[in-house]
């Protein structure tokens, strides 16, 4: 059982209401000056977490500094899905996708974190992944594959194979990455369920015609290559 | 890449610095083929390709738990690293075990989820 030295219950309390507050607003039907307004409130609560976990770290706590990074990460995620709305309500189509990647990231960082002791929030992974189902037509991923030549820790700095930290696990409140520095480029295949989901075919052409994917909008384009096009973007 | 001519030619997949952590934390000593490396295969799909495992003779004779101990640190590490994801995911690992007859290995390739490799314990202790 991890210790605790600062009582934990007062932030989760306050977390479960934050939480419930912004999930009242996370709905379609919900203005779009509201959810705006609710994400600056997240935003701003999340600052004060920051600040929170400075503290925790300066004292060396580090199962508090941990749990700070759990409830910051799980409102970021909450942050992003109403972020998600609102572009989608901007007929941002392509930023609402991104936006539901980020907080399926963050919060999948949270799951495997999550202290044992407390009740992560229950089922709001499935909600995240009901979105993808729901309001996305099916997507074409991409994934890379090559050989690493360096590579350092995100935590210590060193060689990631000479350290002792595990990618994925928090260390003082920060989420532990295998930060690659120099890779060969060996191959890019299409998966089905790819690492990064921001990896994506963007358009595609059909009768000479270049077609976003999201949209089904005909894009203005000077490129004559026929391969689709596909957005990569950096992932630890 | 199935033969190599000298130890710089080894490249192991990325999980091999994982798992190499999880052993020593769990007092597993594990010893790379070829010797240190830095140079590591990447996949970013979502399936896990894990190293191929060596249990020798030796290694299950004096320590019959050793297979069930490192088959439960795979385990966990493929569980922990599947948590908060969704979508089929699949496990890759190939094991090869040596067997009492001189000279002789046999393998088994595992393609799965992370509960089944936990009930490989009897299989590879009865292929020795």
């Amino acid at each position: 059982m991890k210790v605790f030295l600062e009582n934990p219950n007062f932030l989760i309390n306050e977390f479960n209401e934050m939480a419930a507050i912004a999930q009242r607003k996370a709905y379609i039907t919900v203005g779009i000056e509201i959810q705006k307004e609710e994400i600056e409130t997240l935003k701003n609560y999340r600052d004060e977490l920051n600040e929170l976990k400075k503290e925790f770290v300066k004292r060396n706590l580090e199962n508090e500094a941990n749990l700070v990074y759990c409830i910051n990460n799980s409102l970021l995620a909450v942050q992003y899905e109403l972020q998600m709305l609102v572009n989608i309500k901007e007929d941002k189509m392509a930023e609402a996708w991104g936006n539901l990647v980020n907080a399926q990231v963050s919060y999948g960082t949270v799951v495997r974190n999550y202290p044992s002791e407390f009740q992560a929030p229950d089922g709001y992974m499935e909600r995240l992944a009901s979105y993808e189902k729901l309001l996305f037509p099916n997507l074409y991923f991409q994934s890379v594959g090559g050989v690493i030549r360096k590579s350092r820790c995100s935590i210590c700095g060193e060689s990631f194979s000479k350290c002792d930290h595990i990618k994925g696990k928090l260390y003082m409140g920060e989420l532990c990455c295998h930060i690659i520095t120099e890779m060969d480029l060996e191959e890019g295949s299409f998966v089905e369920n790819p690492a990064n989901k921001h990896c994506r075919v963007l358009t595609i052409k059909s009768a000479g015609k270049t077609i976003d994917i999201l949209t089904l909008r005909e894009q203005c384009t000077t490129d004559n290559s026929t391969l689709p096009k596909v957005r990569v973007m950096n992932k630890c | 890449m199935e033969t190599v001519v000298s130890a710089d030619q080894f490249i192991f997949t990325e999980r091999v610095v994982d798992l190499n952590k999880l052993f020593k934390q769990n007092n597993i000593s594990a010893i790379h083929l070829g010797g240190d490396t830095e140079l590591y295969q990447s996949r970013k799909d979502a399936d896990i390709y894990l190293p191929t495992i060596f249990f020798s003779l030796s290694l299950i004779s004096e320590n019959p738990t050793i297979v069930s101990i490192s088959l439960n640190v795979l385990s966990s590490y493929i569980s922990d690293f599947l948590k908060g994801s969704f979508g089929r995911k699949t496990a890759h690992v190939d094991f090869y075990i040596e067997t009492k007859e001189k000279g002789r290995m046999k393998k088994l390739s595992y393609k799965g989820d992370a509960e089944g490799l936990k009930e490989l314990d009897k299989i590879i202790k009865a292929f020795k």
